[in-house]
């Protein structure tokens, strides 16, 4: 029974590394140095149940974050939020996760 | 507090067969919740996409369904497989009796159970041998229960299971052996029991069932078995556990003393729905929602990894209780295709005044030998199968990781993760680890919808639009045509199209291919990773895709060792790449690369200057980049690569007219392609991370151009369908129309 692997990513995040943070917050969609691509890998490669992800509000124009949940469950908002740009979402999941991982609000 | 997402999804539906014809019906089935009235149109395909910077999104009105509103009306899905002996007379009126068999379950402790069962769950009456909710083999007769503690069951384990019922004199009892002694676990566990006589049966005609037992519901089923069973028997008197194993190892069909009532063998037409009784006896059934089949038993010795050749081997079925063949739906609307309907991509569009939208896809294709036009583009349905309402974005972490974003749910992808009843695709795993094999299109395929999920289908009409822009006549001409018809589903037309990403192929689907581009056929193969999972089709199981996997391949999950061999047809599954016939020698090309962050575009070769193929560049300047540009990540070139290879297959004739540039660090070579593990093998750094564009003569005239992209088909719309992308694309399928290529070598 092998699966794509569900919570391997073991690279440790330094929250005193906020240049990594600016670099993405000034580059969304890269490309990326090195060690931001570590980084990346790290969040984005959290378990499945709980993940944060995009919630289409209106096709192609409107999003809101929201967290998957067990099978059979409905996704669950994370906030109010409503983002009308792919990349403003990109970045307050971004944010959000630093935060999961590091315990510490990213101010930048 | 959480607030729960909604998916305001309240209309669904689905048609009996999405392949029709002139003069044909279609039946279309359509669940509403909540909505009293909708109005149905028929409209011809143009572009399915909703992006406003597309082709733009179009479907040609044809047809409105009846005068006014249609009626809304709710219809529900029965997920869950089992067996259901339909004659089980013989099995009637027994007042000592066992049951016994092999098990081998995936979910112990997650719910109720049931490996066999005579059970009226309205009534309360009857029998069930289950798993109990903590894992624990039980037996429930009537109001009585007789539980075989000790250590739970162990996942993936298997087990003998044997329950006895004594109604004579008021006894039953339940015990289960470990076949694999693990220390600090029971081996074994037994109980046994007074029954409560107020509880007791009456012996009315209640079903058998294996792997699951009767609901109230009108689902007529319930507590679904998740696992493997093998060999269930149902003998006559009081057997010990010894007695019964004997039988049930010793793989007889013939029972000695007679004491035997039926004994269903799984391995006996194991390519189909129906169970064999080997007792004798004649109590045959059938599996309903398709169960696994073709799957190794309890004694599998890894000596055949084919179950053809040791079948004796493969006598269990795996059973789920997420799996689901037809949703059975009653018809809501028909509608009959006109004897004059241009063939093409069709949808039924339902719409509610308050605003509700569903959208029901089918083709529209030529009746055999009514060719309409020289042109067949060929809709790849085997891969929208494959596909149909994937979960990965919800159930596997590497889609996030592959697609390098946050992943985008829409509104379809949230009412399939909350309803898990309308299935999964081949891409995702059942609630038990294992991975799906089977996908049906009679459900609501919700990944086939306008809307952000833009893979394949959706990404595949930009071509639908850009010929109809050219006034290209065409006809559409379906993967299960071609697997059903062969190469005459092909033979007359000059060229074909095949797609952004066609790849599952059957092998008559291969061979008719084969033989069309050797007989003259013009192949433009507009895609990439195209041509790479072997899959089957099966008449006795109309609509369904069977695909496995081995432990190689981009393949989310990995078969079970030994099920790798397809139940439909014994064939091999897996790559066609380890079946000896890798994409590259069917198309020039063949899958070498994931690109999912960003798409790049393709430089010619020195080659392509050959007045040979001048054909192909005719208004392209000398040192165009081609198609730095598009709608899926801003190239021709991305998503999925393919490369040429000679070592792989790659015609010695074959000619690299164009190879993709700039992959960099966004390419990812693919896992089939790593001999050894090392560093070093992004698009940056390794020269097999890349596009080629291919151009290859085949007997006859035939030809074949391969652009080894998936974005290729998205970048046709750029700057109002001006741009080279698009003039190649024209200038190959001129050519590729004409009687015979004009620009074709000598000899």
């Amino acid at each position: 029974m092998f699966r794509y692997w569900e919570d391997t990513a073991i690279y440790p995040i330094d929250p005193e590394r906020v240049d990594l943070a600016r670099e993405f917050r000034n580059s969304i969609r890269g490309p990326h140095s090195e060690e931001l691509r570590f980084l990346l890998h790290r969040m984005r490669a959290t378990q499945i149940r709980g993940k944060y992800v995009l919630v289409v509000v209106e096709t192609f124009k409107m999003w809101r974050i929201g967290r998957i949940t067990e099978r059979n469950q409905p996704i669950e908002a994370v906030d109010d939020r409503i983002f009308d740009s792919l990349d403003e979402a990109e970045w307050a999941v971004f944010e959000l996760r630093w935060r999961d991982l590091t315990g510490q609000d990213l101010n930048i | 507090m959480t607030k729960r997402l909604s998916s305001n999804v309240r209309m669904l539906g689905y048609c009996d067969d999405w392949r029709t014809s002139p003069g044909s019906t279609l039946n279309f089935k359509v669940s509403c919740d909540g909505i009293g009235s909708y109005r149905a149109k028929i409209g011809r395909v143009v572009c399915a996409d909703l992006d406003p910077l597309g082709p733009g999104f179009r479907i040609d009105h044809v047809d409105d369904i009846g005068r006014g509103p249609l009626n809304g009306r709710f219809q529900p899905v029965y997920p869950g497989s089992y067996a259901r002996i339909d004659d089980f007379k013989n099995l009637c009126g027994l007042r000592r009796f066992s049951v016994a068999a092999l098990v081998w379950p995936t979910l112990p402790g997650q719910g109720c159970q049931s490996i066999m069962s005579r059970w009226d769950d309205a009534a309360e009456c009857g029998w069930r041998l289950e798993l109990n909710e903590v894992g624990e083999l039980s037996l429930r007769v009537g109001e009585s229960e007789c539980v075989a503690g000790g250590s739970p069951m162990i996942r993936r384990h298997w087990y003998v299971v044997l329950a006895a019922i004594d109604l004579k004199n008021g006894k039953f009892e339940v015990v289960r052996r470990a076949f694999r002694k693990i220390p600090g676990t029971d081996e074994t566990s037994a109980a046994s029991g007074m029954l409560d006589r107020s509880g007791l049966a009456p012996d009315v005609p209640i079903p058998f069932l294996i792997a699951a037992s009767g609901s109230k519901g009108p689902a007529g089923a319930d507590r679904f078995f998740e696992g493997k069973i093998e060999r269930p028997t149902v003998f006559e008197g009081v057997s010990s556990l010894e007695a019964a194993e004997r039988f049930l190892l010793s793989g007889s069909r013939l029972v000695d003393g007679g004491s035997v009532r039926a004994s269903w063998d799984f391995a006996l037409q194991m390519d189909s729905a129906r169970i064999l009784d080997v007792s004798g006896n004649g109590v045959h059934g059938r599996v309903i929602n398709m169960p696994t089949r073709a799957v190794t038993g309890h004694n599998w010795d890894s000596s055949s990894l084919d179950w053809r050749s040791a079948p004796n081997q493969y006598g269990a079925i795996h059973f789920h209780a997420d799996d689901i063949y037809d949703c059975g739906w009653e018809t809501d609307f028909t509608w009959t295709v006109p004897a004059d309907a241009r063939s093409g991509y069709y949808a039924a569009t339902l719409e509610t005044e308050a605003g509700d939208r569903d959208f029901i896809p089918f083709f529209v294709r030529p009746n055999p030998g009514e060719r309409s036009a020289d042109l067949a583009v060929i809709a790849c349905t085997a891969t929208y199968l494959a596909y149909a309402n994937t979960h990965v974005k919800v159930d596997m972490v590497g889609s996030e990781v592959m697609s390098e974003c946050v992943n985008q749910l829409s509104q379809y992808e949230l009412y399939l993760h909350e309803h898990r009843e309308l299935g999964h695709s081949t891409y995702d795993y059942h609630q038990d680890g294992s991975g799906v094999c089977y996908s049906s299109r009679l459900r609501p395929v919700l990944t086939m919808r306008p809307g952000p999920y833009t893979f394949n289908y959706i990404s595949d009409t930009h071509l639908l639009a850009w010929l109809e822009h050219i006034n290209q006549p065409y006809d559409v001409i379906t993967d299960e045509d071609i697997d059903t018809r062969g190469v005459d589903a092909l033979s007359g037309y000059r060229a074909i199209i095949t797609l952004s990403h066609p790849e599952y192929t059957s092998t008559k689907m291969w061979d008719a291919i084969d033989s069309f581009q050797r007989n003259g056929g013009r192949h433009l193969y507009l895609g990439g990773n195209g041509f790479y999972w072997r899959v089957a089709f099966h008449d006795d199981f109309p609509g369904v895709l069977e695909c496995r996997k081995g432990a190689t391949g981009v393949r989310a999950w990995e078969g079970e060792p030994g099920e790798g061999h397809m139940q439909f047809n014994g064939e091999p599954g897996g790559l066609w790449r380890t079946c000896g016939r890798p994409p590259q020698s069917l198309v020039g090309v063949g899958y070498s690369s994931t690109m999912f962050a960003r798409s790049t575009y393709f430089r010619r070769t020195e080659a392509s200057y050959s007045q040979q193929f001048a054909f192909a560049f005719e208004g392209v300047g000398p040192d165009e980049v081609i198609g730095d540009f598009g709608r899926r990540g801003g190239g021709a070139a991305g998503i999925e690569i393919d490369r040429w290879d000679p070592d792989l297959g790659s015609p010695p004739n074959s000619v690299v007219l164009a190879s993709s540039e700039n992959v960099g660090i966004d390419g990812i070579l693919s896992c089939e392609e790593y001999p050894i593990a090392t560093r070093a093998t992004d698009g940056l750094q390794h020269g097999h991370v890349r596009a080629d564009m291919v151009y290859f003569e085949t007997p006859n005239d035939g030809a074949v151009f391969s652009v080894g992209s998936i974005t290729w088909v998205t970048s046709l719309s750029h700057n109002g369908f001006d741009n080279n992308v698009a003039r190649i694309t024209e200038n190959v399928l001129r050519q590729f129309l004409l009687p015979r290529p004009s620009g074709k070598s000598e000899g």
